[in-house]
């Protein structure tokens, strides 16, 4: 059985996909929001509990599931390795309606204006496929500002001087600092340095009907209970549903984008409750499912029109596949640094974002220190026991005693990096599974290299007296995973343009992290997010109801 | 059953914890259903090793707060295929002690046996009477364990009265 033609089909309800099924149903298209997970009730659950956290719950992170494995390497010409999402390589995203954005650690700032000219700032760089965006901050500041009002972030404007121009404060106050936040914020101030408040897509009071929250310690990473995180789900998704114009299938595993008789993408098909193929045509295909997931489907959607896969005339689908790279450094205190209150995240800086020396890129340096009782048994510095007494009285002396800062880094394009579909292996249902390639860049070290002594500098200034912290790794991605169908004004150097419609086909759309063009030094939620408001701008100002024509009449 | 007791039982051990590859190829092909516990002595075999990781100070051990028990039901629950693992594992623990110091794991000193831990941690116990199964991995899988069954919420049957969480100064104020 065919279900009825919709305006418009978007794979994934996650970020992206539910910000757009939110904006297109709201101006009144008829919209089918496929989702492979479920729709977690989280009533079920009983949550803020540490054994719950995101690898044990949900797939496919759950280690026992084996119906979702992929293939990974790191260089060409190595063998691929078979990886199940409890694989250290395996990219995690929750297959669940809401997406990788149920469990995050709820960081939701915008990008700073040098990100969306990185290749003009830094250069070209050998082995780097660095460029510049198609759109500016200034583009992209009202749909920031609509995704912030909309999802609920908490932040205070004006006092990071790093921080593009915004047309109004956040819509809720600020999370409240904890010891540590204040000692690194001193430190920081003591440096030279310019401290602020780390925005977060966290109801800090209630807000749009929406539980504040309640600073519960289990929080990165785990899914909210009452609904607190800014997430699709507790910001979106009744509303969406509320409008009768958008129908949720869960657990629709897609294969491929169908089309017509002439080669027009007409919709897309989808195993129904994961067993019997379902056609679903619609005038749009938007897809939103995670910067793997939707090039391993466009590169899979191969036809005699389209035989290296939907919109890949110039080779260019799953290219560029990049993450974040950046130490973790911990301290470890004689004073008490933290209250056990979530979130987390405090006080962070931008004065390594970019203009470093020696390397291109940056990132903002945040405190983020999570304590919880099973985690904390193994943070530990290099010579403590992992074990006996010695280990059991480490745990009772500094569990509040300790400080962990991270950056996402920004990690450099390579082109060699990459989603393909593997020749061998299939799905549980039968669709040749995405195979990643992917290793670091010389600039990647460096970047590292230069933050790992910055950030160890920071906490010795704030007083801890034992520093840890780690070498860097040789690659791999994981939740910031993006930048696989680059968006481009040059076909042949891009895969979509600048409103993440495909180059070669006007009603396909991609929406989410694969748009990125640089992984700029943030996490990306909201840039996500927000880039799902300005393609959606665009589609409904397009949208000329009852079929779709764009602008320009390409075929 | 709900699906939260489900979840637990289906992914306990899955947290950083799924068994290495080395101890999964150490698995008999096929374990029976109706064997899903220890014996006695492999219970107190179990109890020694745990007590060993988290022991008792001024604060209860590992025994006291149920953390053989703990990881004896999530074998049983969830991965009952690992209780060869264990069992295998903790009888060459045993054995390993007779050779050494001619006694049972239970029965040498507290000093003795963090001894041939020590060596089974650093992997340099010897091969002899492990077959397959790679000591230090076995050492680290039960270390974990025991930390889980230590500082996971009490109604996984470990953490007694909240002892550990009272002893680091952690408050689940939303649970309680």
């Amino acid at each position: 059985m065919t279900p009825d033609k919709v305006d418009a089909v978007i794979v994934g309800a996650g970020a992206s996909g539910g910000v757009v099924a939110h904006q297109l149903a709201h101006a009144g298209l008829r919209v089918v929001l496929l989702e492979r997970g479920s729709r977690l009730d989280v009533k079920n659950f009983q949550l803020h509990d540490e054994m719950l956290t995101r690898g044990n719950l949900y797939p496919p992170f759950n280690g026992l599931d084996r119906r979702h494995p992929r293939e990974f390497r790191h260089r060409e010409g190595e063998a691929f390795q078979l990886i199940y999402p409890d694989s250290y390589s395996y990219p995690g995203l929750a297959a669940a309606v809401g997406g990788g954005q149920l469990f995050y650690g709820g960081l939701m700032w915008r990008f700073l204006p040098i990100d969306f000219r990185a290749g003009s700032e830094y250069g070209p760089i050998s082995g780097s496929t660095l460029s510049d965006w198609p759109l500016t901050y200034e583009d992209l500041e009202p749909f920031y500002d609509l995704a912030e009002q909309h999802l609920g972030v908490a932040g205070e404007a004006g006092v990071n001087p790093f921080d593009g121009k915004r047309r109004r404060p956040f819509p809720l106050p600020p999370v409240q600092m904890q010891t540590g936040d204040l000692l690194i914020q001193k430190a920081a101030r003591r440096l030279g340095y310019h401290p602020f408040t780390v925005p977060l897509g966290i109801a800090t009071e209630p807000y749009k009907g929406r539980n504040g929250c309640i600073r519960h310690p289990c929080c990165n990473l785990f899914i909210c209970e009452i609904g607190a995180k800014s997430t699709i789900v507790s910001a979106l998704l009744p509303a969406t549903l509320a409008t009768g114009n958008c129908r949720l299938v869960t657990e629709a595993v897609v294969k491929e984008v169908t089309l017509d008789g002439k080669g027009r993408p007409d919709g897309v098909a989808y195993f129904d409750q994961g067993k019997t193929l379902v056609r679903q045509p619609a005038h749009l295909v938007i897809l939103a499912a995670s910067a793997t997931e939707t090039p391993r489907l466009l590169l899979n959607s191969r036809s005699r029109w389209f035989p290296k896969g939907l919109g890949n005339r110039n080779d260019w689908v799953g290219r560029n596949l990049m993450d974040h790279i950046g130490p973790s450094v911990v301290g470890f205190f004689e004073e008490t640094t933290n209250e056990g209150l979530g979130p987390g995240p405090g006080v962070a800086i931008d004065d390594f974002y970019g203009k470093n020396p020696g390397f291109a890129g940056g990132g903002v340096i945040y405190n983020r220190t999570e304590a919880l009782p099973m985690a904390f048994a193994n943070i530990r510095p290099q010579t403590a026991p992992r074990w006996g007494k010695a280990h059991k009285e480490f745990q009772r002396k500094y569990f509040r005693r300790y400080c962990r800062l991270w950056v996402p880094g920004e990690m450099q394009p390579q082109f060699e990096n990459r989603v393909e579909i593997s020749p061998s292996v299939r799905d549980a249902w039968g669709i040749p599974v995405a195979r990643l390639t992917h290793h670091l860049h010389p600039n990647d070290y460096a970047l590292y290299d230069f933050f790992r002594e910055k950030m160890v500098n920071l906490m010795r200034e704030a007083g801890a007296f034992e520093v840890v912290s780690r070498p860097a790794g040789q690659g791999g991605v994981d939740a910031h995973q993006c930048g696989t169908c680059r968006m481009g004004n040059d076909p042949k150097t891009s895969v979509v343009d600048r409103f993440g419609r495909l180059h070669d086909l006007d009603n396909v759309f991609v929406v989410d992290g694969s748009l990125f063009v640089t992984s700029g030094g943030r996490n990306p939620a909201l840039t996500i997010q927000a880039l799902a408001y300005w393609v959606s701008d665009h589609i409904i100002r397009e949208w000329k109801g009852g079929g779709w024509q764009a602008k320009g009449g390409r075929a | 059953m709900n699906s939260s007791r489900r979840s637990f039982l289906y992914s306990l051990l899955s947290l950083s914890l799924a068994p290495p590859e080395v101890l999964s190829r150490a698995l008999p092909r096929q374990s029976k259903d109706d064997e899903l516990s220890f014996t006695p002595a492999q219970k107190e075999l179990l109890a020694c090793f745990c007590e060993q990781i988290y022991p008792k100070d001024d604060y209860a051990g590992a025994r006291e707060v149920g953390v053989p028990d703990f990881i004896e039901r999530a074998l049983r629950e969830a991965h009952p295929d690992w209780l060869a693992i264990y069992r295998m594992g903790l009888n060459a623990t045993d054995a390993a002690s007779r050779s050494r110091y001619g006694l049972g794991f239970c029965q040498v000193s507290f000093e003795q046996q963090m001894t041939l831990l020590v060596q089974m941690e650093k992997g340099t116990l010897p091969q002899e009477g492990w077959g397959r199964l790679d000591a230090r991995e076995f050492f680290q899988m039960v270390r974990d364990h025991t930390m889980q069954g230590a500082y996971s919420h009490p109604k996984y049957g470990g953490n007694r009265d909240k002892a550990a969480w009272d002893m680091i100064g952690y408050y689940d104020f939303w649970t309680e």
